[in-house]
């Protein structure tokens, strides 16, 4: 009876292990992440840039993975005619960038470049712990915001997607001693233009994709997958269910309402006339104000600012023009 | 039926070990002669090459492909200079340069060969640049990602093959299955350090031949190996695809030893005007730095571009953005040595964190405020040396509001940002700028209320 017992034991052990073990190698088959105001639809982003979908596919054989480049372009092009349908079918205004766009224009290129350093440098800490997307935890902050601006939405949308084709040979191997049959897994994160903030992630697996799949039919890899992803995404409108042990506000209230226009002339009066407001120190002028050839002090003021801005919007300006004149280096932090 | 699998089993792991071992022999007498021979295609290794070339395309589609036409020229041209005849016809020669501010660079086995940015900028002279491709040629040339790739794809099948005959056996097969696939796996990198010596001592043979001063490959290493943010172990394990950059440096230095003086006397350190050329790829590979949250390796670069063109604005503004990025970290300094333990431990927890973390921590440390006071005033200095040489540099405007805003300078933080927006009103960071002005404003109604 002992012996039967620690048998019994060692097998539910056993059985233990193996499920956490598998717990842990694949992640489950969907889930979904969202910011309390994401939820509750307060200032859900709306218009949304899908920026060009980024695929690694590998064909799992046997004896070596390897991986499968042209095939993944077709399963980038699909992702992205997938999620722009998808989302537009949730009412979502979508604008789908591609590579070639981007490519064309220098300063597009870099903003791109830099979004996707800092967005893949922030995911490697989304996957470690999806939930933290609650607490707003994780940011893409200016490199979002500018490519935002620069792009006219206020939110983007980024995907990525990860497919392991089997091989018939690794397929057979699976069945007789274990091992992966092949999956394709895509997440999609959604980015507020205004803080840069990641709203919402979501992702979804698919297995059992072979190598075939991949290569003869990417737009059905590509749906199936981003079916089980968007499986929970809410619709422009509606609002999802934020539970009670979850944080419950994250989004810090804008401190000021106030229009550009506004706000220039408020800081404007508050510079007054050298020192009005309160420090009494005087801005030394020769270390930020230009020097024009006569010699005299041409102090920039917010009024400069604001006209500045009028001009530029009634002069009419080549396109690319901007481009050419721009340098895409900036302040970072 | 059980005994019948285990004879098939042992007799195909038999055929596989006798395949690995002749391969091993075959590759060890050509490299005794000195000379490689021609490695045809395998009919199963066709996709490997189609996918090498893929590659390429790939780079260019998602634009991580550093584009600048005189520079790509140069290279190529350098590049060519140095690569033998080709053997195979699957390979040609094409030299680029990836948008990456890591210390890198590699080769395919048809022949591409790419230099990240950030290690192109870290070069001293074009002699180093040239044992640096001297290097990935030799890869390309001894066909080492096509040996390296067989090697791994036998020692994956004899692998599986064991396991297979580890579980028939079953008991302690399944042990014996599991140290002999460990011996395997420490073999496959043991291969790849060895390939990495290959093409140390043969680089250093082509850049003799192509008349570098073969001096500058041992300095190589100490690039390769500074590590700013104290991230990198020193010493590399049995379990690393490269061998010991302290070992590298030991072994080529030996072989600059060996090389008679006269012909010492001859060889050259190649173009003057090669930091020059390289500067505008520097600038950026400053910025990307800080994108990339490694302050002290900007803070370090931006230096070394202000000591070479002092009376270029554009290095001090670079030095301030870099100061700027250090925040409340102390800069780096040969006199901190951190053990290998201290720098796995920060690797650790920078694999951990988000950005925002890693500053909140350094912001948390005893001496943070100190440090911020200290990088502040230096990037205010380094900003107005820029504007001092030339008052138009926009950039330099911009760094000086973010600077006075930390220092709470908030009069002089609205002025330098509103000059900044006066020469350039279409700046893709404008509305950043904007909220800097928008904090700017509340903080300085605050004092007035006060």
């Amino acid at each position: 009876m002992g012996h039967r017992k620690l048998l019994a034991n060692t097998l539910c052990l056993r059985v233990g292990l193996a499920v956490s073990l598998l717990a842990i190698v694949l992640p489950a088959e969907a889930g979904y992440w969202m910011t309390p105001e994401f939820s509750r639809d307060e200032e859900r982003p709306l218009v949304l840039a899908l920026l060009p979908p980024r695929a690694e596919v590998v064909q799992d054989k046997v004896a070596s993975m390897e991986q499968m480049i042209h095939e993944g372009a077709k399963i980038e092009d699909a992702a992205g005619v997938v999620v722009t349908n998808t989302l537009t079918g949730k009412g979502y205004q979508i604008r789908p960038f591609t590579n070639d766009e981007i490519n064309s224009d220098p300063v597009l290129k870099d903003l791109t470049h830099r979004f996707n350093e800092r967005y893949d440098d922030e995911r490697q800490q989304i996957l470690q712990r999806k939930k933290d997307v609650r607490s707003r935890r994780f940011t893409c902050g200016e490199e979002a915001e500018i490519l935002a601006t620069k792009l006219g939405v206020d939110g983007i949308v980024v995907v990525r997607i990860h497919a392991s084709g089997a091989s018939g040979g690794q397929k057979m191997m699976a069945a007789l001693i274990g091992g992966s049959s092949g999956y394709t897994t895509m997440d999609v994160s959604i980015l507020a233009a205004d803080t840069g903030d990641v709203e919402a992630y979501f992702d979804g697996l698919v297995s059992g994709t072979s190598d075939n799949d991949i290569v003869q039919k990417p737009e059905k890899v590509m749906a199936k997958v981003s079916k089980k992803t968007f499986k929970k995404f809410p619709k422009t409108g509606e609002t999802v269910k934020v539970k009670k042990s979850w944080p419950q506000n994250t989004r810090k209230e804008p401190e000021s309402t106030q229009s550009e226009d506004e706000m220039l002339a408020e800081l404007e009066a508050l510079l007054g006339d050298g020192g009005s407001t309160g420090e009494g120190a005087e801005v030394p002028a020769d270390e930020i104000d230009t020097i024009d050839e006569t010699g005299e002090e041409a102090v920039v003021t917010a009024e400069d600012v604001a006209d500045d801005e009028d001009a530029e919007e009634a002069e009419e300006q080549e396109p690319g023009e901007a481009a050419e004149t721009e340098s895409p280096d900036q302040l970072t932090e | 039926m059980n005994s019948m699998f285990r004879y098939i089993t042992a007799f195909g792991l038999a055929i596989l070990l006798v395949t690995s071992a002749t391969a091993a022999t075959t590759e060890k007498t050509s490299k005794q002669k000195g000379i490689y021979d021609s490695v045809p295609l395998r009919k199963s290794e066709y996709d490997l090459l189609d996918t090498a070339n893929e590659m390429e395309d790939q780079m260019d589609r998602r634009g991580l492909r550093y584009k600048d036409e005189a520079l790509d020229d140069w290279l190529m041209q350098l590049g060519n200079s140095l690569a033998p005849a080709t053997t195979d016809e699957y390979q040609l020669y094409r030299f680029y340069l990836l948008r990456d501010p890591s210390a890198n660079a590699f080769a395919m086995p048809d022949g591409q060969i790419y230099v990240n940015t950030g290690l192109l900028a870290r070069l001293e002279n074009e002699a180093q640049l040239a044992a640096l491709l001297s290097h990935e040629i030799n890869h390309v040339a001894g066909h080492h990602g096509l040996i390296a790739y067989r090697s791994q794809k036998s020692k994956a099948i004899t692998g599986l093959l064991v396991n297979i005959a580890g579980a028939a056996v079953g008991g302690w097969g399944g042990l014996g299955a599991y140290l002999f696939n460990t011996g395997l796996a420490y073999s496959i990198f043991g291969y790849s350090r060895a390939l990495e010596e290959e093409a140390d001592r043969m680089g250093y043979q082509l850049m003799l031949d192509a008349g570098y001063d073969v001096r500058e490959l041992p300095k190589l290493f100490e690039v390769l190996g500074q590590d700013y943010e104290g991230l990198q172990p020193r010493s590399r394990g049995k379990w690393s695809t490269h061998p010991d950059l302290v070992i590298r440096s030991e072994y080529t230095t030996a072989l600059v030893e060996k090389t008679p003086e006269d012909k010492i006397a001859e060889l050259t350190l190649g173009d003057d005007d090669f930091r020059a050329r390289v500067r505008p790829l520097a600038i950026m590979a400053v910025h990307d730095y800080i994108l990339d949250h490694y302050p002290k390796s900007a803070l370090e670069l931006a230096q070394k571009l202000v000591d070479e063109a002092p009376n270029d604005p554009i290095g001090y503004v670079a030095v301030g953005h870099s100061l700027i990025a250090l925040g409340a970290r102390s800069e780096f300094s040969e006199d901190v040595v951190l053990t290998d333990k201290e720098k796995k431990k920060q690797a650790r927890i920078r694999s951990k964190s988000t950005r925002a973390e890693l500053v909140a921590e350094a912001e948390r440390s005893p001496e943070a405020k100190a440090n911020l006071e200290h990088n502040m005033a230096e990037a205010e200095k380094a900003y107005n040396t820029a504007l001092e040489l030339d008052s138009e540099v926009a950039h330099a405007y911009l760094g000086l509001g973010e600077t006075y805003l930390r220092q709470e300078r908030y009069q002089e933080s609205a002025r330098a940002f509103m000059q900044y927006l006066k020469l350039r009103p279409d700046a893709p960071d404008r509305p950043i700028v904007m909220d800097d002005l928008r904090e700017v404003t509340r903080k300085l109604k605050a004092q007035q209320e006060e």
